[in-house]
């Protein structure tokens, strides 16, 4: 009696382990790279206005790429959408998106921000920042002048494990060839002001601190910090000004839809939803990111979309030069 | 013939032989040619690599290891107002998740932290540089806090059971205090102090979030960086098997010094009675031990709660619920299942000294020393190879984390059981079997109420691990399925710190409650 009853108790902590399958039909699933609130509450929005249950998988961009490299033969989610062009590459590279049909939605966007198997959801600049009180003049403009000598221990960045910068370098890589992408990095790295730690915030409160005169962060970090519950972020925010380069360097938050993907009609849906006005307001207002529907204002701390120039970066190929980028960084030391 | 005996073996042969089979590829890559990304980790990133964990490692496994010592000396060595208290609140540290702990002190220090903010108010000029803290000093500040208790729980124990006579006579004799510990306790304390210490070790080793968060380049993130950055799973699985024999080497070490000094150190002894303090002494004993709890548990704490009541009309609070559900679930239903594999594996172990179990002694343990995320995709790719011949929905069910989850900590269970085992021996048993009662119920009659002690503290420790847990959370959960772990995670990694705190307030106030129920049960054992 006991053996059975010990049996028993296995099998059901086993049965446990898996779950009542729903109709397939009626569900989209997502892997997602977009951790934030703001995404939740649009899904749950779209789940009670089609009735199409969301299944979401949260994961880091990379990681998700590698699962569905790993589950390409017998694919389990219809969408991926992540922050960072860099995984478009590989995405594309392993075949694992299928054809986009984005119809009318296709009119309010601007070129260069979809293809034909991915959009581009939202977007975020990467500047330089400054203290506007102790450094009202700043005197530099672009990425390049912060490597002139002058500006020896004045430099503020986080590390070289930061997706944001692997992006960065990979661009001007892309743009500018090996030889001007590591004199840019080694001149970046002979002017740091300490060993690059800590994350975007982090580099923003350096730079009001005192511990360098400029820092390279993302304009989404600095709309969040306007929004933080710590006053003292607030104030850091609101004292940091925003240089945009010449050639802004501008990053992506894309959605695509998996190959052979279980409910492709969902996942369409799904798209179409996030592209739609009111959930592009969504993302800006809640999020601090710029949206990819023009039209909608962003926070007064950020340029608005039209006011600066963004250089021309091709997305779908942003991701052939990361190794390459992360081999240099090792090669010229930046941590 | 159908015997538990013979099933309890079985499994654990076959559960040996899964974690072979999930291992082995690692191994085997080493004898493969490498590719030009190996070249470059060797030639730009390994000296770095090596240096930084051999220092994080040694220095918080050293300090550790010392704190745990002195701070488990003076609780048992000396009586004083508020002692069992103290003793109890020194286990509270465990329950921080070191991520965490990086981020507070981080925040803590930087310019809109506590220190600096204070120092504004009152108009006391300062430099921030002076607040600049090396991140390395700061990694290893952090393991130290919320790890120590690992070190002060076994040496405590060992302490106050054994070493009565030693240090009773040594006052008879007029020995100093800090001669008492350094010539007395320290050696005596030995086996506490290593297997405490490598716990410590192994934690350190396989931790991502710390390092990774403050930037250093160490294992763990050269690991990650492999397979992420350079797409290159086979370099990273090359690093994971270099970890991995580093890490061999060090429990086999920690072991072979265990077992030299075993004969050394008395199993039994009187139990220690502490001795009164005069006024003035205790006065000091308590400020000191008073501002170390500050430090390593009061701080952190207190911001975390002011930090909660801010955050709590920013948060998505509709998924706190849920996620304290699944995050409860699991812990303790992985938990559980983990208990039952260490006992059949650690009776495996007491039944058949052979060569297997004592290899499979080092190989279990293996699972708590590389980075979850390398188990996490072993287990991934294990199951979608198995994929093949069974239909399993990975995405729809738990089935792939708690695999994982149970691959990952199943070792510091089964250590915890070897020690219990090894203390009871086969002796009662086999009486009881004598007596007429089958294997099976002299085993559940017998050596399970015998082994509840250690059952409770792996219970704990496990559960502790567990609810914090995060790469393998993250990689292998199913649709729709978020932990406490990961909330803090989604909201800290979106450098959104305050409304991490709030979640993490859940985490600590479950870790506390199971640490309540077995210092209880502790002190109901010893009385």
């Amino acid at each position: 009696m006991r053996k059975l009853s010990i049996l028993l108790i296995l099998l059901l902590a086993l049965s446990a382990c898996t779950s009542v399958k729903t109709d397939e039909s009626k569900e989209v699933n997502i892997y997602s790279a977009r951790n934030y609130d703001v995404d939740k509450d649009l899904l749950n929005k779209f789940e009670q206005e089609t009735g199409i249950k969301v299944n979401l998988f949260e994961g880091k961009g990379d990681e998700l790429i590698e699962r569905l490299k790993l589950e390409q033969s017998d694919p389990i989610a219809d969408l991926f959408m992540t922050v960072g062009a860099e995984t478009l590459y590989p995405a594309l590279q392993n075949n694992l998106l299928a054809d986009l049909n984005l119809g009318s939605v296709k009119e309010t966007l601007e070129t260069g921000y979809y293809g034909t198997k991915w959009v581009a959801l939202t977007k975020r600049a990467r500047v330089i920042v400054y203290d506007k009180v102790n450094n009202p003049n700043p005197s530099v403009q672009n990425l390049s002048d912060l490597t002139d000598p002058q500006y020896s221990g004045q430099v503020l960045s986080r590390s070289s494990t930061s997706s944001y910068n692997v992006a960065l370098m990979a661009h001007y890589l892309q743009q500018n060839g090996k030889d001007a992408t590591k004199e840019l990095m080694l001149g970046l790295v002979n002017n740091f002001a300490r060993t690059p730690t800590g994350n975007d915030r982090d580099q923003a409160k350096a730079v009001v601190a005192g511990l360098g005169q400029y820092a390279i962060m993302n304009t989404y970090y600095v709309a969040a910090m306007e929004r933080s519950s710590e006053q003292e972020e607030v104030k850091v925010a609101q004292q940091i000004g925003l240089i945009y380069p010449s050639e802004t360097h501008v990053n992506i938050s894309w959605i695509g839809q998996i190959k052979n993907s279980p409910n492709p009609t969902n996942a369409q849906k799904l798209i179409n939803f996030l592209l739609s006005e009111a959930s592009q307001r969504e993302y800006t207002e809640r999020n601090g990111e710029y949206p990819a529907l023009n039209t909608i204002p962003v926070s007064s701390l950020l340029l608005p979309w039209n006011d600066f120039n963004k250089a021309v970066i091709d997305y779908e190929t942003l991701g052939q030069y990361s190794i390459e980028t992360v081999q240099m960084f090792d090669e010229v030391g930046w941590k | 013939m159908f015997t538990w005996k013979r099933l309890t073996q079985i499994s654990s042969i076959l559960w040996i032989l899964l974690i072979f089979i999930l291992f082995s590829e690692t191994f085997t890559l080493l004898f493969t040619p490498s590719n030009e990304n190996w070249q470059h980790s060797v030639t730009y990133v390994f000296k770095d690599v090596s240096t930084n964990t051999l220092i994080i490692v040694g220095f918080s496994t050293l300090i550790a290891g010392l704190l745990g010592l002195l701070l488990a000396s003076s609780v048992s060595l000396f009586e004083f107002k508020g002692r069992k208290l103290f003793s109890f609140l020194f286990y509270l540290p465990l329950a921080f998740p070191p991520y965490v702990l990086a981020y507070f002190w981080m925040y803590f220090f930087s310019y809109t932290g506590t220190i600096q903010t204070f120092l504004r108010q009152l108009n006391i000029p300062y430099s921030s540089t002076w607040f600049v803290i090396d991140p390395i000093i700061l990694a290893i500040f952090v393991y130290t806090s919320s790890l120590f208790p690992y070190v002060y729980i076994s040496t405590k124990a060992l302490i106050n059971r054994t070493m009565g006579n030693y240090i009773e006579n040594a006052r008879v004799l007029g020995y100093s205090y800090p001669r008492i510990i350094s010539r007395l306790v320290l050696p005596l304390s030995l086996p506490a102090l290593l297997g405490g210490g490598l716990l410590v070790a192994l934690e350190v080793l396989s931790d991502y979030g710390v390092v990774s968060y403050l930037g250093i380049p160490s294992f763990s993130t050269s690991i990650v960086r492999s397979w992420i950055r350079f797409q290159d799973f086979d370099t990273a699985l090359r690093l994971a098997s270099l970890l991995m024999i580093f890490t061999l080497i060090l429990i086999f070490t920690f072991n072979y010094l265990s077992r030299k000094i075993k004969n050394l150190v008395p199993s039994k002894g009187k139990p220690l009675i502490p001795n009164r303090l005069s006024k003035q002494n205790s006065i000091i004993l308590i400020t000191v031990l008073t501002s170390f709890l500050f430090i390593t548990f009061g701080i952190p704490f207190l911001q975390l709660i002011n930090w909660s009541l801010k955050s709590l009309p920013s948060i998505r609070i509709q998924s706190i619920f849920p996620n304290l559900l699944n995050s409860l679930y699991l812990s303790i239903g992985v938990t559980l299942i983990i208990l039952v594999l260490s006992i059949i594996l650690a009776n495996h172990k007491r039944i058949q000294n052979g060569i297997i179990s004592s290899m499979s002694n080092k190989l279990v343990l293996l699972g708590y020393s590389i980075p979850g995320s390398v188990i996490g995709i072993l287990c991934l790719v294990f199951f979608l190879n198995l994929r093949n011949f069974i239909p399993i929905s990975l995405n729809k069910s738990a089935l792939l984390l708690v695999f994982a989850l149970i691959v990952r900590y199943v070792g510091l269970s089964y250590q915890s059981m070897d020690q219990g085992f090894n203390k009871i021996g086969m002796k009662f048993n086999e009486a009881s079997q004598v007596l007429g009662k089958s294997y099976f119920n002299s085993m559940l009659k017998i050596d399970i109420p015998l082994l509840k002690p250690a059952l409770l503290s792996a219970f704990t420790m496990v559960f502790l691990d567990i609810i914090k847990e995060l790469p393998l959370s993250l990689l292998l959960r199913p649709f729709n399925f978020n932990t406490l772990a990961t909330q803090v995670h989604q909201y800290a990694n979106d450098e959104m710190l305050v409304e991490s705190a709030f979640p993490t307030l859940i985490i600590l106030t479950l870790s506390f409650i199971m640490i309540t129920i077995l210092v209880k049960f502790i002190q109901k054992e010893n009385n």
